[in-house]
């Protein structure tokens, strides 16, 4: 074509050419007839949907040579359309007394400023990966700000604001959560055009055409709030920590822990302290006291490091720490034995050879998964063992 | 809104219908244009997980390039892919019929593929819907439409003018299935067990022996030379004598050529030009005789002697008994090696010296690596420059002749009177040089990737001024989408 084109244009007939990746199954072989392991798209549109089907291929899209489908992965992005589904459907009839009015910035609270940097930080990743032919970061970055950051934490702390009675509080947060909503939409229209068109329809205001014409969402500066970034993530770190160390204890949802956070500086000192109730929301905690790391540790604890902060979760009666040291024991012994059954089966130069590839790959994957599994074990029991 | 699972099957036919009926499919007035042309896919296509992956990466930078303002341009096309519906509709008329081809004129056979085309061609149109591609189908080019082939016929006459399009006897990939040449890049390389066979030719009016060592046996049939190194002490004194093939006992002049290797094998070569690439080259730089010991079907033609109108197979397990019990055969080696096969019919090509339609390609690839060099054109990711240069940096010239029906024919005439050949736009009637009217267009048909190449022009109304002019984007598709140079 090039030849062509120049030859009677005078002119390149492209700007760029992209080399795309081959898909191949799940284990990397061609699809073919006589291996019966082709994936048919038209099938997979009527079970998962087009837009989850096309997210499953963009998102392997990049510099790659080779893309292995595997339809569980088909289906886990269509959990994720489903997701999204399922947020809307929570905002929805809080956006019936939305307005039409621009987001007033000198309005937003510390989380309305984390979430809309945050956003607008996607916004510029996923213009990035867009005109660098990099499919793969646009749907990462995509997924893991929706997921995460919005539906799991933004939507969480949104819950007692949208079902409290400071009107004027909930009338800001739900600015804030249409135009966050309406510019996940745009972002993820080209990937999945359907279901975005469709939330669209809610969402626009009613001079609005539809999506597929609207502007695409680019980087504002005056979006820019790193300060409530960083201090956020410090947080979210932190309460991660704080679940993790009440799932290593086995300590049950409705048990109450009491928590000692030990921080670097002041600044973050007075920011966790400003920030108790929201700890008190995500985490089910008894008490919280923050002091400087210059302090000294409590006995009787366990600790989980996150960023800038030590996480202590104090031993009291509730907790029987030798009974949990000896349970998570109990299940690595089991665990290393299990292992070690598929271990030998892995290293078998006859097993590896002889057996039909996809109950090798069922061997293989268990023998990750239970590396994994003693791994988290190890470091769970090294945590409580004082 | 109050369904709990999103159900994708309503919503996405609804809002498909909206989007086109609505025309916001087509180029919208913008900044910049920004056209993906689409890879037209086979018209005996079925969508498969890889049209999938194009549509899904095109579709997607169309969209994100039409929400940035940009006057977007998603052009789709589908291709009349020669070999493949020639392939299925012959296929499908002899289980029906029980006939093949050839008990057809060859335009009531194009009428049967054509009407297989209206029915059951373009099903991957719908399916390509289905997907969510945003293309403006007011733009749909088929590659065997009358603007298409308006497009090659142009192309073709313009160059055979220019005299780069020339015909001549050259050794091709020659598919005996199939019956046609076909392309460098339709042969796949598959590995092989075969053999070594140690062969002594004798040398006339001598004692001495050249040892041969070859794959292929029955390709002896058409040796016009034996070749040795011309440093190669061990036999430079025999350059200019005359060496006897075995049962054909042909005299054949022994060459002297740089080409073979005095380090690896037996250091004499037998000289096929009619049936080896290499031979063939030799043979050009020598002037050798062009022997063709094949039929069309790769069976033996009068040249295989005692053994004519075997199949290759067959007349090599024959002639290989006999060369043993002439005691010509001294020994035979285990050996691996690559051996080509046609990619649609997975028979293997046997190269054969036939009359072919060329294009000379030396010109137009120098320039086509300029672009990549001056880095107007850029490879994503940039390491597949190297495939692309490898390819275009000395390539060979272009087969462009196909022996097939379904598929543009070639536009030149032959006066059977005059004997003066002629490229032409339009059906000729009468001979340009002595009028008469005994005149015959080519019978052969151009490889699909002729039309192919000229597609991002075609698809934008190209050679038609008038057109071009209407259509509101310049001609410069932004973006070339493939899993492979």
């Amino acid at each position: 074509m090039i030849m062509m084109g120049t030859k009677f244009k005078d002119i390149t007939p492209f700007k760029d050419v992209y080399i795309h990746a081959i898909v191949r199954d799940k284990l990397g072989r061609k699809m073919s007839k006589s291996l019966g392991n082709g994936i048919d798209p038209i099938d997979t549109i009527q079970e998962h949907g087009a837009d989850a089907f096309r997210f499953t291929l963009a998102s392997g899209s990049g510099y790659n040579r080779t893309l292995n489908l595997d339809p569980e992965r088909i289906g886990g992005y269509r959990n994720f359309i489903n997701k999204i589904w399922n947020a809307f459907r929570f905002i929805q009839p809080f956006l019936e007394s939305s307005s039409d009015e621009k987001l007033n910035i000198s309005k937003l609270d510390h989380h309305e400023r984390w979430i809309i940097s945050e956003l607008n930080s996607v916004i510029e990743y996923i213009n990035k990966s867009f005109n660098e032919y990099r499919f793969d970061d646009t749907c990462n970055g995509i997924y893991h700000f929706v997921y995460e950051k919005f539906c799991s934490w933004f939507i969480e702390l949104s819950k007692p604001i949208l079902y409290g009675k400071d009107l004027e509080k909930k009338k800001n947060r739900v600015q804030v959560l249409k135009y966050t909503f309406r510019e996940i939409v745009k972002s993820l229209h080209p990937i999945t055009p359907f279901i975005t068109e469709e939330l669209w329809g809610e969402l626009k205001n009613s001079d609005e055409d539809l999506l597929i014409i609207q502007q695409y969402p680019t980087f504002k500066k005056e979006y820019l709030f790193e300060q409530d970034q960083e201090k956020m993530n410090k947080f979210i770190d932190m309460v991660q920590v704080i679940r993790n160390l009440r799932a290593n204890l086995n300590v049950k949802p409705k048990e109450k822990v009491n928590i000692q956070l030990f921080v670097n500086d002041s600044s973050l000192k007075s920011y966790f302290e400003d920030n108790k109730r929201f700890i008190f929301e995500l985490s089910n905690v008894e008490s919280i006291e923050v002091k400087l790391k210059i302090n000294e540790r409590p006995e009787k604890s366990v600790m989980g490091a996150a960023i800038d902060t030590e996480v202590f979760l104090i031993l009291d009666k509730a907790i029987n720490l030798e009974e949990q040291i000896l349970r998570v024991k109990k299940e690595l012994e089991k665990t290393m034995k299990e292992f070690n059954k598929v271990d030998k089966k892995v290293l078998n130069p006859k097993f590896i050879n002889n057996a039909k590839p996809d109950v090798v790959e069922k061997v293989k994957k268990e023998h990750e998964e239970l590396k994994e599994k003693i791994d988290s074990l190890e470091k769970n029991l090294s945590s409580i063992s004082l | 809104m109050s369904v709990k699972n999103y159900q994708s099957k309503d919503v996405e036919k609804k809002w498909y219908k909206l989007w086109e009926d609505g025309n916001y499919f087509k180029p919208r007035e913008g900044k910049e244009s920004y056209c993906i042309v689409m890879p037209p896919p086979n018209v005996t296509g079925k969508l498969h997980a890889g049209h999938a992956l194009n549509i899904t990466i095109q579709d997607a930078l169309i969209r994100y390039k039409r929400m940035c303002g940009f006057e977007t341009l998603y052009l789709p096309g589908m291709d009349h892919a020669g070999i493949a519906t020639q392939g299925v509709v012959e296929k499908l008329v002899y289980e029906k019929e029980k006939k093949t081809r050839d008990d057809f004129s060859r335009e009531d056979f194009l009428k049967k593929i054509w009407n297989w085309k209206e029915e059951y061609g373009g099903l991957i149109l719908q399916q390509e819907r289905a997907m969510g591609a945003s293309c403006d189908w007011d733009y749909f080019l088929f590659t065997m439409d009358q603007k298409a082939n308006n497009a090659v016929k142009k192309a073709f006459v313009s160059l055979y003018d220019e005299g780069l399009i020339y015909q001549s006897d050259y050794i091709v990939n020659w598919d005996t299935k199939l019956q046609s040449a076909i392309s460098d890049a339709e042969v796949e390389y598959k590995e092989v067990q075969g053999n070594f066979y140690h062969l002594n030719y004798k040398v006339k009016d001598s004692n001495e022996v050249l040892e041969i060592a070859t794959t292929r046996p029955e390709t002896l049939l058409g040796d016009t030379a034996v070749c040795v190194h011309p440093e190669d002490d061990r036999f430079n004194h025999l350059i200019g004598k005359i060496a006897i093939v075995p049962l054909c006992a042909r005299e054949i002049p022994i060459i002297g050529d740089s080409y073979v290797d005095m380090e690896k094998g037996t250091g004499c070569l037998k000289v096929t030009p009619g049936h080896d690439f290499n031979d063939f080259e030799i043979g050009r730089r020598h002037s050798l005789e062009i022997i063709n010991i094949l039929n069309k079907d790769g069976t033996l033609n009068e040249y295989g002697l005692n053994w004519k109108n075997l199949s290759v197979k067959d007349a090599r397990k024959e002639i290989i008994k006999e060369l043993k019990n002439l005691k010509v055969l001294i020994k035979t080696k285990n050996h691996i090696h690559q051996v080509g096969h046609g990619d649609r019919s997975k028979s293997v090509i046997e190269p054969i010296v036939s009359k072919q339609w060329f294009l000379n390609v030396e010109a137009m690839s120098a320039r086509s690596v300029d672009e990549i060099e001056s880095e107007r054109t850029l490879f994503w990711p940039k390491q597949w420059e190297n495939t692309f240069f490898s390819w275009m940096r000395n390539p060979r010239n272009w087969c462009i002749s196909r022996q097939l029906w379904w598929g543009h024919r070639i536009p030149v005439f032959l006066c059977k009177d005059c004997n003066h050949q002629f490229a032409s736009e339009v059906q000729e009637e009468k001979c340009r040089k002595c009028s008469s009217k005994n005149i015959k267009q080519d019978e052969d048909v151009l490889d699909t990737w002729f039309s192919s190449a000229l597609w991002p022009m075609t698809t934008l109304g190209w050679p038609d001024e008038k057109l071009m002019k209407e259509k509101s984007l310049m001609f410069f598709s932004n973006i070339l989408f493939s899993n492979r140079v």
